[in-house]
């Protein structure tokens, strides 16, 4: 299974606090609902996403007030299914939007919409309710104009503007744990040995209505990589510089103390 | 700018019709019925209400029959005397001038000056610092001029500050009214009884006045400067204090069980925090436990905490070198993939580089050091042996030395002779290495 990370390096960072509380600590109930309200103290889940917007220039269609055609959208890093997690998304749009509180009820989490200005567009995500009971914001620019001035727009070639971020649950419940064990759009570490979960309980499954994962969303063509590994080396290698760096001048330290040491010593006789 | 939006009326939500705050916008559409240079100069806005309906300037009186005026005369009830004047008047229909007052005597109005009598002036109104003759001169006065201060005082005989004639004029009034009315309640309500003028307040108040009014440019900006500086110190206090007792809730709260959901959670922000978590942690332990009690969290925004607890400990200069030296290492200053993995590695390398530039500070002190430690002339104590070698040691130096400082060269000749070859052979690698480096 390529999700459980057993390759990778986080699982080792676990945990951060102090050792895992035995389960007797935790609050028990004889209920079995309540049984969904068990955290795991020493179990992060994290989930990739990917946050952004792509916007189409309309050319000779464009009129002054809708000169572009562009979509915001939420998906999953490598473009899985986040309906596993997410219940529903809200766009914020600017207030001379018909309607500007768009809701999304189920995945692929997109909405798009013709315009001519740029906003900041809040995203607001609300989870299922065994994964948390809080939304999450998030905010982006959208963007329909290239960088670049000079540059000329076409219609053939979306702006894209694309940000990655994770979602991280320090304490999950066991049954939000249960539902998304195998699941490719999280990120589980090294579950600790001997862990048992309670059978998953399914929700309200999103992916009966519409399709959820994106990966033959016409607009995946334009959709940018993110690979950790880059950044993984370009970090390795500045660490190397600079502990490298560290080493030296500590070398340098000890010898002018030493130096200092030997003038004092001879000034002393 | 729109009327709706004052008037808190429902708007139509056309997306034509208010892109106004998006930056390509046109400016507004005059009103048709007045020239564009006439618009341009209001500020090409139009005003909230229109000071004069504009259909109305521009209609013509439609009667077409003729309108009459006469030469009256006027009854005028201000005028005490017996002057006869006469204005146009129109003629109305039926033939009967108008009988009415003149429109404006209405507006002729004076102030209530109450007068005393002469005893009531030695019962209650006897004051050392005022004659009889002057408290009379002075309510003529002011029956004259109609309590016009100002002018009083310029034709008063004796001279006299605005604020003594007010006190007088203040005091007397009052003490009449009491005097007057004893017994009565509603003399209490009497603004003059209720509240008596007070004439240090009134000078100082007119001092402090002038001084604002006189106030140069620069003042002006001083005083900015210092009432914001204050209000940013306040502000820091109060965070600090509010910060200091977050910190405590959260320790607090990080020991106790996570799974207990009747806990009032703190609300998941992703602006800066206020509250909880406190953005001023210094411990990494403590910004971990209050990134836990989020619930959930983005990976940017740990990120953020985390550099925020390491920034406060250090200053915000650190913090710009840090960020510079990640520059120059080709490193983004925010990572544009934040795995976990690349997070941590990322707060390692800011670690690291905080410790590189301690490190460098350090040698620098070392050298200083080093050199203050040879130039004995620096130290004000009475001259020991110790001394004179270091001093010898300068002599020897300072042909060799580049890096030592030019002001060494002065001093040695305060330095006694002694022997001091030995110091020769561990000055060499010292001078090679730092030359070296040069």
């Amino acid at each position: 299974m390529p999700n459980t990370s057993s390759s990778k390096k986080h699982c080792q960072d676990q945990p951060q606090l102090s050792g895992p509380i035995p389960k007797s600590h935790m609050a028990k109930s004889e209920e079995n609902k309540k049984n969904s309200g068990k955290k795991l103290k020493d179990v992060e889940i994290s989930v990739p996403i990917v946050y952004g917007n792509i916007a189409f220039w309309l050319g000779k269609k464009a009129s002054e007030y809708q000169s572009h055609k562009w979509t915001i959208y939420v998906r999953g890093a490598s473009n899985e299914d986040l309906g596993v997690i997410i219940k529903r998304v809200v766009f914020q749009l600017h207030s001379s939007f018909n309607n500007p509180m768009r809701v999304v009820d189920a995945p692929p989490f997109e909405l798009s919409e013709a315009g001519w200005g740029e906003f900041e567009i809040a995203i607001t995500l609300y989870f299922h309710s065994d994964v948390c009971d809080k939304p999450l914001n998030l905010y982006h620019h959208l963007k329909l104009y290239p960088e670049d001035e000079n540059s000329s727009m076409s219609t053939k070639k979306p702006v894209v503007v694309e940000l990655y971020d994770e979602i991280v649950f320090p304490d999950p419940s066991e049954a939000f744990l249960a539902r998304v064990l195998n699941h490719p759009a999280v990120h589980l570490p090294r579950l600790p040995a001997g862990l048992t979960l309670p059978p998953p309980i399914p929700v309200e499954d999103a992916s009966k209505r519409r399709k959820g994962d994106t990966k033959d969303n016409p607009l995946s063509q334009w959709f940018l990589n993110f690979s950790e590994a880059d950044e993984l080396l370009q970090l390795a290698a500045a660490r190397q510089q600079v502990q490298a760096h560290i080493s030296k001048l500590k070398r340098q330290i000890s010898l002018i103390e030493g130096q200092h040491k030997q003038l004092k010593s001879s000034s002393d006789q | 700018m729109d009327v709706k939006d004052i008037l808190g009326l429902p708007q139509i939500s056309f997306p034509v019709l208010e892109n106004n705050s998006q930056p390509h916008n046109q400016s507004q559409r005059k009103p048709d019925d007045i020239s564009r240079e006439v618009y341009a100069l209001t500020g090409g806005l139009a005003p909230l209400i229109p000071a004069v309906d504009l259909s109305l300037l521009n209609k013509r009186p439609q009667s077409d029959e003729k309108v009459i005026w006469k030469w009256l005369p006027f009854k005028n009830s201000a005028r005490k005397d017996d002057l006869q004047l006469y204005h146009w008047q129109v003629q109305v229909l039926n033939g009967v001038p108008p009988t009415e007052d003149y429109s404006f005597a209405k507006y002729n109005k004076s102030a209530d000056i109450t007068r005393y009598t002469d005893e009531e002036y030695e019962k209650y109104l006897a004051n050392p610092k005022w004659t009889k003759e002057e408290t009379d001169q002075l309510f003529e006065l002011c029956e004259r001029f109609n309590l016009r201060f100002i002018v009083i005082a310029d034709r008063f005989p004796s001279s006299r500050t605005v604020e003594e004639l007010k006190d007088r004029y203040y005091s007397v009034s009052r003490a009449i009214l009491i005097a007057r009315n004893p017994s009565s309640g509603d003399v209490a309500v009497h603004p003059l009884v209720k509240e008596p003028y007070n004439v240090s307040h009134e000078k100082e108040r007119k001092r402090a006045m002038s001084l604002v009014l006189s106030q140069t440019r620069q003042q002006e900006r001083r005083d900015e400067e210092v009432l914001a500086e204050a209000k940013r110190i306040a502000e820091l206090r109060l965070m600090t204090k509010v910060a200091e007792e977050a910190e405590l809730v959260v320790t607090s709260n990080a020991g106790e069980d996570v799974t207990e959901r009747a806990n009032p959670s703190p609300s998941n922000m992703q602006l800066p925090p206020i509250v909880v978590p406190s953005p001023i942690t210094t411990d990494n332990a403590s910004t971990v436990a209050s990134l836990r009690m989020l619930h959930v969290y983005l990976r940017t925004y740990a990120l953020e905490q985390m550099l925020q607890s390491a920034s406060s400990s250090a200053g915000l200069r650190t913090i710009n070198r840090v960020d510079q030296t990640l520059q120059e290492l080709g490193v983004n200053l925010k990572p544009r993939v934040p795995t976990k993995a690349v997070c941590a590695e990322h707060l390692e390398l800011r670690n690291e580089i905080l410790t590189l530039l301690n490190i460098q500070k350090q040698l620098q002190n070392k050298e200083a050091e080093g050199s203050s430690f040879r130039d004995g002339s620096n130290c004000e104590t009475t001259g020991t042996p110790k001394r004179s070698h270091r001093g010898d040691q300068d002599r020897t130096f300072v042909p060799d030395n580049t890096s030592s400082g030019g002001e060494r060269i002065g001093k040695r000749d305060q330095k006694r002779k002694a022997s001091g070859r030995h110091s020769e052979v561990p000055s060499s690698p010292a001078q090679l290495k730092r030359q070296k480096k040069l």
